[in-house]
């Protein structure tokens, strides 16, 4: 049997809201952080060199839209910005985990759902939605195999992705899903670097 | 989040450059909340109210 980590992080505009991450057998996951580790070290060195300060980790909105950390005045601009995301696809790439994107439009709910309440009934569908295609996935292709779930963890939204996490353990209907998984548990980007990963492909996913 | 805006809005190609340096090796799956979703939704949160 070998253990398997999911990282999910969720993204959203105006329009959309979507919960996106990476699944991967944890020896695969050692190999993508030191990978994205090491880049974003060089990305430091590069900066501090020219006398910029350096980013703290990917932020996959700010670096596309080169804000903060990535604003031009940091020593960003697109040309930069694309060969980084580039990069950093190609470390995904080159070890090949398994991605998962779900997510719909803000006004599709909001005819059946008219509090704005909505980002978080959103996140309740999405991430479960989520682990149902996960539980699909590891049984297709890993049934030996067990997950771990991660999620970025925010005050509004942590606790809808542990109760989402609970009903799917819980449910009768997904049983014979839920029998996959390990844990659900709460991680942030300052101690999580496989979070950034799930950053990048809940924003492009 | 850019994929789902551009599926939902028609556009059924992945966003190319990401597609390219992710390569065929690197599987994605991509679902989307349908109609049907949300009036679920509904139906549990009018279900709860119902038993408060």
């Amino acid at each position: 049997m070998t253990s398997w980590s999911a990282y999910i992080d969720e993204s959203y505009n105006k329009e959309v809201f979507c919960v996106g991450g990476w699944v991967a057998p944890v020896g695969m996951w050692t190999r993508v952080e030191r990978s994205w580790v090491e880049r974003i070290a060089y990305e430091n060195r590069k900066s501090v060199k020219a006398g910029f300060p350096p980013i703290s980790r990917y932020h996959a909105t700010d670096c596309a839209g080169l804000h903060r950390e990535f604003s031009k005045k940091n020593g960003w601009d697109i040309r930069r910005q694309i060969q980084l995301s580039s990069k950093l696809c190609g470390i995904l790439a080159a070890h090949a985990p398994v991605g998962i994107v779900q997510g719909g439009l803000i006004e599709g709910l909001g005819r059946y759902w008219p509090d704005d309440e909505f980002r978080t009934a959103l996140y309740f569908l999405s991430f479960g939605l989520y682990l149902i295609a996960l539980g699909e996935k590891m049984q297709q292709g890993f049934p030996e195999d067990r997950v771990t779930v991660f999620y970025d963890d925010s005050k509004e939204l942590g606790v809808v992705a542990q109760k989402t996490f609970k009903k799917f353990m819980e449910e009768d209907a997904t049983k014979h899903l839920s029998k996959y998984f390990v844990a659900c548990a709460p991680m942030t980007w300052q101690n999580c670097v496989p979070l950034q990963p799930a950053d990048l492909l809940a924003y492009e996913g | 989040m850019k994929r789902i805006q551009q599926k939902i809005s028609g556009v059924d190609a992945m966003r190319k450059s990401l597609q390219a340096i992710l390569g065929k090796r690197t599987e994605i799956g991509i679902g989307w909340l349908e109609d049907r979703h949300f009036k679920e939704l509904r139906r549990i949160a009018e279900e709860r109210r119902g038993l408060q």
